[in-house]
């Protein structure tokens, strides 16, 4: 799954811990812990990650994320087009794959914000909260309902549905 | 059955189930699955430490990467480059047989309307029914009326 690049949406505030000043001159248990962890697990690790690193780096090669083309949507097809319907098929079933991706970012990121604030969340996270309702209603609106043989015919009908009951609306307040 | 003393109890002849066939059955599965599994394990740990895994970039200017530069583990990309077919091919060659069949499709609809068509009206080449000749047909009896 691609990353989140938004690193700004993670941001921990910084700590406000005071600075406590040493009273005994028993040294402190921790730094023998930390030095025995360094020699017998941490040194031998990355000696180990060091030298597959190095064996990997005389192979280097790159990978890239395809861009696609855009193709005319299936509002632009002619009747009895059949290559135009599978490429704006496939031009939605990517989108839809993109969509998904979108909903689970933001998940994830409130599902971040709850685990910087701890007790806090209910205040501090109310954006990232309407966010994902937001990001989700329109999902649903999309996507919601098609079922498992959904494909872009059917959700090009379920947007013109959609626009129908709007007009209908629209229609009836006025 | 066991008589419970340390050292020098007596010899039991313990009669239980064979376990024959069952140790029989493992020993063979696992030689025939290591016989296959452990070269394969090895040319898979072999790859990733001495290969390694491709690193994600963005596409440089100007450049269009090789359909298997999508991929990131090497063997995955060694499949794709050797074994498989282009994606951009696959994609022609579904819409070159779907227009195929399109193509078929608008033949057919013509030849139904051409034959429904032909037989309605009648002045096509086709629907044209063998008749027996016009001379040999006896006038005989017709050419009297009141016969």
């Amino acid at each position: 799954m691609p990353e989140d690049k938004d690193w700004e949406a993670y941001k921990v505030p910084p700590t406000r811990t005071p600075v406590s000043e040493r009273i005994t001159s028993v040294p402190n248990p921790i730094t023998f812990f930390q030095t025995v962890f360094n020699y017998v697990v941490d040194t031998p690790v990355t000696f180990v990650r060091e030298w597959i690193e190095r064996q990997q780096a005389k192979n280097k090669s790159y990978y890239y994320h395809q861009k696609f083309r855009r193709v005319p949507d299936l509002s632009e097809c002619l009747e009895d087009d059949y290559l135009c319907f599978f490429e704006a098929e496939a031009q939605w079933r990517r989108d839809r794959l993109v969509d998904t991706e979108i909903v689970e970012i933001v998940r994830e990121r409130l599902g971040a914000c709850k685990q910087r604030e701890g007790p806090n969340e209910f205040q501090n996270c109310a954006k990232e909260r309407e966010l994902l309702a937001q990001v989700t209603k329109a999902y649903q609106d999309r996507y919601g309902d098609l079922g498992v043989h959904g494909n872009a015919r059917t959700c090009l009908m379920k947007q013109k549905h959609r626009m129908m009951e709007e007009r209908k609306a629209q229609a009836e307040a006025s | 059955p066991v008589r419970h003393s340390s050292d020098h109890g007596k010899r039991m002849f313990i009669i239980k189930a064979t376990s024959f066939y069952d140790t029989r059955f493992l020993n063979l599965l696992r030689f025939y699955v290591f016989l296959t599994g452990i070269p394969v394990a090895l040319f898979i740990t072999y790859v990733n430490i001495f290969i390694g895994e491709a690193e994600l970039a963005e596409i440089p200017e100007g450049y269009v990467p090789e359909y298997w530069e999508y991929y990131k583990h090497p063997i995955s990309r060694w499949i794709a480059r050797y074994l498989l077919d282009a994606p951009e091919k696959d994609y022609e060659k579904e819409m070159a047989l779907l227009y195929v069949e399109a193509k078929k499709k608008e033949l057919r609809l013509l030849e139904l309307d051409a034959r429904r068509l032909m037989r309605h009206r009648g002045d096509g080449p086709w629907y044209h029914y063998e008749t027996p000749d016009k001379n040999l047909v006896d006038n005989s009896m017709k050419s009297t009326p009141d016969n």
